[in-house]
């Protein structure tokens, strides 16, 4: 049972800095939504999935961002932005159980390279593929040159609705609010340490073509809607 | 003595205090500025090599600065002081790191900021401390430093950035600037210039999750430098959330 792609170490290493996070995930869980809410599909009203996408950050950033949501065939781009962010909510699976929500905007440079890599994911779960040939099929598109790693650059996953399903406890959790710096193909040690740890700060994850540093926030990127952010 | 000569006689000393006025090193252009505006004699930014070394590795958490190669500042720039193996490279910044424009404290002698960089950062972004350095002690003024440096990347000296490349500024013991003293523990990250206000980070002193550096930016440095804030300095103790980065 494996996640594909660099959503494996992503999602591992997030749940690790969700563990370290426990008393900010600890106040969350009373008003915690369910399951059902956290999943996310093409079903998902359209309203609900661009208000999830944009939330991942700073509303001047979001505001002229191209927004993809989840549809039939894929993803679906339902505004052309002017600022060359891409945000959408970002999936993974563990086997067929969807295991992270995580809304996520993309700057430019990560817009041209990696989001081309989560456009190709859904489209192929779309078709029914399963996730260890989804896996393949991004591994060798960063070698046959359909995918660019990227330069410099970060994408915001800042939203306060950042959702992972722990399989093992079986139940929902939040990841809290984070930067991610491109970094392909660096290592622990490009960070000062000798290999990765969920203590590390910054984190690493994912050392490959979409490896990434995580560094966490001291709030969501909207945060005066942190108050009421489990309406639903 | 006619007319002619009391005039050449009265230029000649305007010309001469003038000189003299503008030679002067550290003078202060006046009361609201209590920081030198032009550069004060070497022997006031320099520091005892030990001393240097360790404010120096403070930059960063001990398993980092311990291995790293470290930098201090000579009578002719920046000089390796420690031979590092991991490849990061440690140093104490000079108030020259400053923003061109807009900067009272460009050659205030009190700065002082460890920073330590991860190779990536090391082989890319050092390089504009270097540079700067080198202007600022060969007597150039703040402008004139500023078209050094417009030359300088015109000439192709600066390395184009590389993704992953970032800087550990989580020293205790460092002197930024008279508004925040050593500030607040954080991280830098580099990415080519573009219009900062695109990724939405916000101005220091705000509560935005990333702050932009007020200096390079383009102005000239082709890089804009995100601060992210941490809640720990470098020897682990926690952060007062009030401090603010720089």
């Amino acid at each position: 049972m494996k996640l594909t792609g660099w959503m494996k170490a992503t999602f591992a290493g997030l749940l690790s800095i969700a563990a370290l996070c426990s008393s900010a995930a600890a106040q969350d869980k009373p008003n915690e939504p369910t399951k059902e809410v956290h999943t996310i599909d093409a079903s998902t009203p359209r309203e609900r999935q661009i208000e999830l996408a944009l939330s991942a950050a700073p509303t001047e950033v979001s505001g002229k961002a191209t927004v993809y949501i989840l549809g039939a065939k894929g993803y679906e781009k339902v505004r052309e932005g002017t600022n060359g962010f891409s945000c959408l909510i970002e999936r993974s699976f563990k086997e067929t159980i969807q295991v992270s929500a995580a809304p996520a905007c993309f700057d430019a440079e990560g817009s041209r390279t990696l989001a081309q890599t989560i456009l190709r994911r859904e489209e192929l779960r779309a078709e029914g593929k399963p996730e260890a040939e989804i896996k393949d099929d991004i591994a060798q598109g960063f070698k046959d040159g359909r995918f660019k790693v990227p330069g410099p650059g970060f994408l915001y996953i800042m939203s306060n609705e950042n959702y992972f399903y722990d399989s093992d406890a079986k139940q929902w959790g939040v990841v809290p609010p984070h930067l991610m710096f491109y970094a392909p193909y660096k290592t622990a040690k490009d960070l000062g340490y000798e290999a990765i740890s969920p203590t590390m700060v910054p984190y690493l994850t994912y050392p490959g073509p979409e490896g990434l540093i995580v560094v966490m926030a001291k709030k969501p990127a909207q945060d005066s809607s942190s108050g009421d952010s489990h309406k639903h | 003595m006619n007319r002619k000569m009391i005039k050449t006689i009265t230029l000649r000393i305007l010309v001469l205090v003038a000189v003299l006025c503008a030679a002067r090193p550290g003078r202060a252009a006046d009361a609201k500025n209590p920081y030198p505006t032009s550069m004060a004699p070497l022997d006031q930014y320099l520091m005892d090599r030990n001393d240097e070394i360790a404010l120096a590795r403070s930059a960063a958490p001990p398993s980092i600065a311990k291995d790293a190669t470290v930098m201090v500042l000579g009578r002719y720039g920046y000089e390796t002081a420690v031979e590092g193996t991991n490849g990061f490279v440690c140093n104490v910044d000079r108030s020259w790191m400053d923003q061109f424009e807009n900067s009272p404290e460009f050659w205030n002698t009190k700065r002082r900021g460890p920073v330590c960089y991860n190779p990536q950062a090391a082989r890319t972004v050092l390089p504009i401390t270097l540079i700067r350095t080198k202007l600022a002690l060969a007597g150039r003024s703040k402008s004139d430093m500023n078209e050094g440096m417009k030359a300088a990347i015109e000439k192709g000296e600066l390395p184009v950035l590389e993704p992953g490349g970032m800087a550990y500024m989580l020293s205790k013991q460092g002197f930024l600037n008279s508004k925040c003293g050593n500030c607040a523990p954080h991280l830098m990250f580099y990415v080519p210039v573009k219009d900062a206000h695109t990724w939405g980070a916000g101005a220091l002193g705000s509560d935005a999750p990333v702050l932009l550096s007020p200096h390079f930016n383009g102005a000239p440095e082709p890089v804009t430098e995100f601060i992210v804030p941490v809640t720990e300095w470098s020897d682990g103790t926690p952060a007062n959330t009030d401090d603010h980065a720089h």
